[in-house]
Order: C-alpha cells, then sequence, then structure tokens
C-alpha cells in the first residue's frame, strides 16, 4: 500500500503543521471565551482629556516660540540685508554696468528659477491628480 | 549733493528692508522659499513684488 505522502504549501509546511485559517465558528468561540474580559478591559481604558487651561497654555507657548524663531529669522535676514546692501552700493560706486549686470543676472535667475519649479509642480500636478 | 545722495541711499536701503521683510514673513505661510523672496526683495525692487503677486498669490487665490 502506497503511503500518501501530505501536500505541502509553499513554505515546506505540512497540512498538520499549517495555521488553521479563520473561521466564523472559531471567531464565536474566541469571543464567547475572552469576549466579557476583553470588553470591561475596553471600557476600563479612558485616554486622559486635557483641560481646556492646558490646552490654552499648550497654544501659549507654542505661539511664543513661534514668535521667538520669527523675530531671530527676521534679525538674521536683516544683518545679511545690510550686507547685501552695502555690498550692491560698493558694486555701484565702484562699476555701475556690474551693478546693473547684477540686477539683471538677479532677475533672469528667479524668472528661470521659477519657470522650472512651475513646470515641475505641473509634472508633479499631473502624476498624482486625475 | 551729497547730503541728497546720501538720503536717496538710506531711503533706498530701507525700501528694500522693508520689501524684504514683508517678502519674508507672508511667504513664510504661502510659499517654499521665504528665503529665496527676501534675498530677491533685498536686490530689486519692485520686480520681486510684482512677481510675488502673480506667482504666489494669484496661484494661491485659484
Amino acid at each position: 500500500m502506497k503511503k500518501q505522502i501530505p501536500e505541502r504549501d509553499n513554505m515546506g509546511l505540512s497540512e498538520k503543521k499549517k495555521k488553521p485559517a479563520d473561521s466564523p465558528e472559531q471567531s464565536e468561540e474566541f469571543m464567547e471565551m475572552l469576549g466579557d474580559s476583553l470588553q470591561s478591559w475596553d471600557s476600563r481604558i479612558e485616554p486622559p482629556v486635557p483641560h481646556l487651561i492646558e490646552l490654552e497654555q499648550l497654544v501659549t507657548r507654542h505661539k511664543e516660540q513661534t514668535g521667538r524663531r520669527l523675530w531671530l529669522d527676521l534679525f538674521k535676514l536683516w544683518l545679511l540685508g545690510i550686507l547685501v546692501i552695502g555690498g550692491m552700493v560698493l558694486l555701484f560706486n565702484w562699476n555701475i554696468y556690474a551693478f546693473w549686470f547684477l540686477q539683471i543676472f538677479a532677475v533672469t535667475g528667479a524668472i528661470l528659477f521659477f519657470t522650472f519649479l512651475s513646470r515641475k509642480d505641473r509634472e508633479a500636478k499631473s502624476k498624482w491628480t486625475t | 549733493m551729497d547730503d541728497i545722495k546720501i538720503v536717496t541711499l538710506a531711503a533706498a536701503a530701507l525700501l528694500l528692508l522693508c520689501q524684504s521683510t514683508w517678502l519674508y514673513t507672508d511667504s513664510r505661510h504661502r510659499s517654499r522659499y521665504p528665503w529665496l523672496w527676501a534675498i530677491w526683495g533685498l536686490i530689486q525692487f519692485p520686480m520681486p513684488l510684482i512677481f510675488y503677486w502673480f506667482i504666489v498669490r494669484i496661484k494661491k487665490c485659484k
């Protein structure tokens, strides 16, 4: 008599060792055994709801941090501004053509940059939208 | 003539700084490149404002 070789699945497990699929009867059994305990556990877990004062303090703190960061950035911008404007004044006094060349270069560079950017945006939009 | 030159330069510098500051603070909420707008605003007037209006503001309105 030929011995029947059990079928093996892709993972190489035999039929016996294979994990049984979830069936409605098994889930009913599970709920019968542990359903009440799970429900009582769920009802006891209550996430803490923060008080209104705590939320207001959070908002105030965030506003203060944002304001401080903005003033710091503006201070850096004004320092940079003084350097840039001072450099432009010196350039203007030294060579007016160089000054105009810088101005034209700045406009051209900005137009090219934003054209390239808008093209990228359009490509991304067409890629991700219907 | 020198006094006029100094006053003109000071006024231009102040104008550029104000433009740059406004561009920076406004573009922080509406654009991805606030520093770019701010630096361009330090170099020229009023081109950055015009471009900002058309590129960022009108686009956002749409």
